[in-house]
């Protein structure tokens, strides 16, 4: 009698991990912050093609960062001239199957050089964003992905199907959220300079 | 450690609560429950719950008004 074949996929802890992870972000913003306690927030998202961006939970975020995967990781600082017109200036580099966790260090020095090619003064936040991949990089010519979360302003001037500026866009300029990153700012120098000379 | 200019959110009353979402959108949602808005004002989950409320009563008075 011949054997019966199984039916169905096989169980695959990979092809799992691949699904849940496959398009996922993190960011942060320095200048927003939870009015409840004052902190910084990281938000982790996961993209799933029926439900678009969801956040997601503390177990998944923890999973998210704790395997190596592929990120592409950007610093972004949003400016301000006096006169109102709006820019963001940002550094990006590829972290092919590595734990994000594992380059903290590579943040403090993206984040240097980001300040340095402005004046501090018309920057009214800052902040970091990394998206994963799995199989082959998406394409991405005007680096679109390190927008989300931008002013919608910020993000026409580099994508004009405003379907997607809607979908992308996040909190927008305002005198608080500038005063705020200063303040936070002026904290994360000292702070650093503390650790430096330690 | 400087005082953070944090916006001072909490004692908004529910209409203003709905104000602010009706007006400047949603952002994004943090897995916290609470929601950062287009102005970056984050909202509580509470203060979220008060605006969902909002949304399933409207909901439940128009199924309420259709003749079947």
């Amino acid at each position: 009698m011949p054997k019966s074949r199984s039916r169905g996929k096989a169980n695959s802890n990979l092809a799992r991990d691949h699904k849940m992870f496959s398009t996922c972000h993190l960011f942060t913003w320095e200048g927003l912050l939870n009015a409840k306690d004052g902190e910084q927030y990281t938000t982790a998202q996961t993209y799933l093609r029926m439900g678009g961006w969801c956040p997601m939970g503390e177990y998944l975020a923890d999973q998210l960062i704790k395997r190596p995967r592929n990120w592409m990781i950007g610093v972004r600082a949003l400016c301000r001239a006096p006169d109102g017109t709006e820019w963001m200036e940002s550094q990006m580099f590829d972290l092919p199957s590595r734990r994000i966790g594992d380059i903290s260090d590579a943040y403090h020095e993206l984040r240097a050089a980001v300040l340095s090619a402005q004046q501090t003064r018309q920057v009214y936040d800052l902040g970091w964003i990394a998206q994963t991949w799995a199989g082959r990089k998406p394409e991405d010519h005007n680096e679109l992905w390190h927008y989300y979360y931008a002013p919608p302003g910020i993000i026409r001037q580099v994508c004009r199907d405003d379907a997607v500026i809607r979908r992308m866009a996040g909190p927008v300029y305002s005198e608080s959220r500038q005063a705020t990153w200063q303040l936070s700012n002026k904290d994360y120098l000292e702070q650093r300079a503390r650790e430096l000379a330690a | 450690m400087s005082q953070l200019a944090i916006p001072q959110d909490q004692d908004l009353t529910d209409g203003q609560i709905m104000a602010l979402v009706d007006v400047h959108g949603v952002a994004y949602f943090h897995s916290s429950g609470c929601v950062v808005l287009k102005n970056g004002t984050w909202l509580q989950p509470e203060q979220w719950q008060v605006h969902l409320d909002k949304m399933i009563n409207e909901c439940e008075t128009e199924n309420g008004s259709h003749d079947y």
